[in-house]
């Protein structure tokens, strides 16, 4: 579980309730019907297939540029199945946030990722076991669900940092324009934007709105053209400002910054678990879930 | 009284494997009965029987008298105290005292059950361990607070599977003491399981050999530990006394360093 | 290191850990030391612990969040906890911090902005180490067990007693393996592998047997809990001073900057 393990303060708090809100909807309402219908022995089995996960995450995975720590998400999924995995990412999470990993305003916005891989490798192996083996199933099952999840995770962060333009986009060009002089004189001079700026400045709401909307306005980029000395630097600014009013362009630079190092991981996790989950079959078949309910629907190919 | 009384159970686990198929035992109160037997060969299965954690598929077990079923299970797990081989199974709470007040916790009231935590260790002489982390233990305190655990449950029957495995010589001398005095003084009945042959003649009244889920043994020590025979056939060796008499082709076979040092010292002196 | 020496179980688990964790030694050691800090109840703990949190990622406020941090090291110093080891273990949430505040800039954040969120970020991590070290587990699972629903508490209470067990035994097998020399790369993935697929076996296999043990011991779903632990007059008074500083934060924050 090494790729979103988000720290305190990079999200608004505002934010974090509402991942809490919905990682409570999806992951609680899960964990109670879950437990409902587990016996006691199965709760015990949760406790202990939550220490194993755990273990297993710290052990090195020996790679070509030294070694990593595998997630083990799609591997709780599989062994664990959609339900029991719910208590699993619960109490990991809720461990590595006391243990200084990851924070506890985020708890909500990483459980949910977390578990969203386990489902999803849950589903893919039930969908691919039909059709392949149960190492090519295991390895695809985990593939996927975390590149997926790559994009899941950017998008959350996004949002939440991205998501509200008229709290930093207002404060950046206010910044900017009034403190450190970053754009350009006639900009500053500009007496719609100087306008804008001290409205913002004065906490009209109004203002607030003006700025959002021009935000997302094909008109931006024209007011700054006329206005910069160089076309340019007018270019790079207003391509900033345009990123910092858009989600999507957050969510476009950090997926691109972090897929490479994920798509890498995933590939190392989905061999070992692969191996992992093809000779616990052998040793056990009746602890994996996943292979187990696709046994019971009959929907499986030989080992 | 009969203690317990195990009526030619069968046990069928999950993958299909038939277990102890002819198990007929019967163990009457206060008495001390060692299980002896190789490996796979039942013993854990009927310990487990006993406690009525499996309950049999085919037969009866009878605890004092009454048939062990899903209904009475409370009854039987407060009558009947289990003590596991390994003990760090057995030992699932964050503190030695929370661990030993488990059992009693969910079957008596609080304040006795907190009574009687603190009185098996003070039995025990693991008083000073009280806030300690089972983690931190060594193998021979842990299975002494794991008997501690069970014994604060206040049961009339008392069954260990392997007491003294895996223990240094300390160790397994104060599990035998700590035993022999619940039997002496509280007038348990004991049923443990083992393969070390010695501690046998020390602690048991009556010897029960099992040999593929069947009983191939039931009678007393004596007949049991001089038998070479049947021992071989449950993979034990025999007592190093009677393995002594049997070299110097002696009639007398002592069983415990007591009677072999009695033995020696009346041969020496009628030699004298 | 230097504390195993005073721990009563001496070397338990590898130092491998201990640079990016704390681990059941060191917190066993640390929360049963003794100090002003130490004799609060876990509530008051934890209540300290969680608004700091909270109100340090509220704030924006560089100079109050600094404040924040500043409290949370003295508070750490005052609890006679390892401040250099502490220091490395937030080596890790900085680096989470770190991979995301690059990029922050690109977006239109203030490089004092980004660098807020990484102060932020590791004070977080400071308030939970102060947590973990000072209040023994044990507390920390009996809390547990008033604060959820008794399914979840146990099975957050075995975790965190088979935790350190299992991670003994995951780092014997690894260290057994290495011992016998370092094959191919292909091979070792294999091998590191198929320790995991044995350890999750025998994991599986534990939970069978500790769950016939709780069963004889007449387990019904509920996990009984003995703690004693006294809410005295200055966990009040701590309770209150922390609310208190809270409050003034946050006023100060929306008022005075």
């Amino acid at each position: 579980m090494a790729h979103i393990h988000l720290p305190d303060g990079v999200m608004p708090l505002e934010w974090c309730a509402v991942w809490f809100v919905a990682a409570g909807l999806l992951v609680g309402l899960v964990m109670v019907v879950a437990v409902r219908r587990l016996g006691l022995k199965q709760r015990v089995v949760a406790a202990f297939l939550t220490v194993v996960l755990f273990v297993a995450m710290l052990i090195p995975v020996p790679s070509p540029f030294g070694g990593t720590h595998v997630n083990m998400t799609p591997f709780a999924g599989l062994v664990a199945g959609p339900a029991t995995s719910a208590i699993i990412i619960f109490m990991v999470s809720l461990i590595l946030a006391l243990l200084g990993h990851g924070g506890v305003t985020v708890l909500g916005a990483n459980m949910l990722v977390l578990y969203f891989e386990c489902v999803a490798a849950y589903l893919f192996y039930r969908i691919l076991r039909s059709r392949f083996n149960v190492y090519v199933s295991a390895f695809t099952a985990t593939i996927a669900p975390l590149i997926l999840s790559t994009f899941l995770a950017s998008g959350m962060l996004s949002v939440s940092v991205a998501g509200s333009p008229s709290y930093y986009l207002g404060e950046y060009m206010a910044e900017g324009v009034l403190v450190h002089g970053l754009f350009p004189e006639q900009l500053a001079e500009n007496p719609f934007i100087h306008e804008l700026v001290h409205g913002y400045l004065s906490g009209n709401p109004l203002f607030h709105e003006a700025i959002d909307k021009l935000a997302s306005s094909p008109l931006l980029p024209w007011i700054w053209l006329s206005s910069a000395p160089h076309l340019e630097e007018a270019l790079f600014l207003m391509l900033r400002v345009v990123e910092a009013s858009s989600p999507m362009r957050f969510f476009m630079v950090f997926t691109a910054a972090t897929l490479p190092v994920n798509t890498f991981v995933a590939v190392i996790e989905a061999t070992v678990t692969g191996v992992v989950v093809q000779s616990t079959v052998k040793l056990r078949p009746d602890v994996v879930v996943a292979e187990q309910d696709a046994r019971r629907a009959e929907d499986v190919v030989g080992n | 009284m009969k203690a317990v009384e195990v009526d030619c159970v069968e046990h069928v686990y999950p993958d299909g494997t038939r277990a102890l198929c002819g198990a007929r035992l019967e163990v009457e109160e206060g008495e001390s009965v060692a299980i002896l037997g190789p490996n796979g060969s039942g013993k854990t299965t009927l310990i487990l029987h006993i406690n009525g954690t499996l309950l049999p598929h085919e037969g009866e077990v009878r605890i004092f008298g009454k048939s062990v079923s899903r209904r009475n299970l409370d009854w039987v797990r407060r009558t009947v105290g289990v003590v596991f081989q390994n003990s760090d199974d057995q030992l699932f709470m964050p503190t030695v005292f929370e661990d030993v007040a488990f059992g009693p916790l969910n079957i008596m009231p609080r304040e006795e059950a907190l009574r009687e935590a603190e009185s098996a260790m003070e039995e025990l002489g693991i008083t000073e361990l009280r806030d300690r982390i089972p983690h931190f233990l060594s193998g021979g305190q842990k299975r002494l607070v794991a008997i501690a655990g069970v014994i604060a449950m206040k049961p009339r029957i008392l069954v260990l599977d392997e007491p003294t495995i895996g223990l240094d010589f300390e160790s397994r001398e104060r599990i035998i003491w700590v035993l022999s005095q619940l039997k002496e003084c509280h007038g348990l009945t004991l049923i443990f399981s083992t393969f070390d042959v010695e501690i046998v003649p020390l602690l048991a009244d009556k010897v029960v050999v099992l040999k593929n889920g069947r009983v191939a043994y039931q009678g007393d020590v004596r007949g049991a530990l001089t038998n070479v025979k049947l021992l071989r056939e449950a993979r034990l060796d025999q007592p190093p006394y009677v393995k002594l008499a049997e070299e110097l082709g002696l009639n007398e076979k002592p069983l415990t360093l007591k009677e072999a040092s009695a033995l020696f010292s009346r041969i020496i002196k009628s030699n004298v | 290191m230097w504390w195993r020496n005073k721990t009563q179980g001496g070397l338990r688990t590898s130092s491998v850990i201990e640079r990016y964790l704390p681990s059941t030694p060191m917190i066993e050691y640390f929360s049963t030391r003794k100090s002003f800090y130490h004799s609060f109840h876990t509530i008051s703990k934890l209540v300290f612990s969680l608004s700091m949190v909270l109100i340090a990622v509220y704030l924006k406020s560089a100079v109050l969040v600094a404040l924040i941090s500043l409290v949370a090291l003295l508070v750490m110093a005052s609890a006679r906890l390892p401040l250099k080891t502490v220091m490395s273990w937030s080596l890790t949430p900085l680096l989470f911090a770190v991979t995301l505040c690059i990029l922050l800039p690109l977006i239109g954040y203030s490089l004092l902005e980004a660098a807020l969120i990484l102060v932020k970020a590791v004070t977080a991590a400071w308030l939970m180490f102060l947590l973990v070290l000072t209040t023994p587990i044990t507390n920390l699972a009996r809390l547990a067990s008033k604060l959820l629903p008794s399914w979840l508490a146990d099975t957050l209470m075995l975790t965190s007693r088979y935790f350190f067990l299992v991670f003994d035994e995951a780092q014997k097998m690894v260290k057994a393996m290495n011992a016998r020399g370092s094959p191919p790369l292909r091979r070792r993935v294999m091998l590191v592998a198929n320790v995991m697929a044995s350890l999750f076996v025998k994991g599986y296999e534990r939970a069978e047997k500790v769950y016939v043990a709780m069963a004889s011991r007449g387990y019904g779903g509920k996990i009984p809990i003995t703690s004693p632990e006294r809410f005295k007059i200055r966990d009040v008074f701590f309770v209150a001073a922390a609310l208190a500083f809270s409050f003034i934060l946050v006023y100060v924050e929306v008022f005075v900057f």
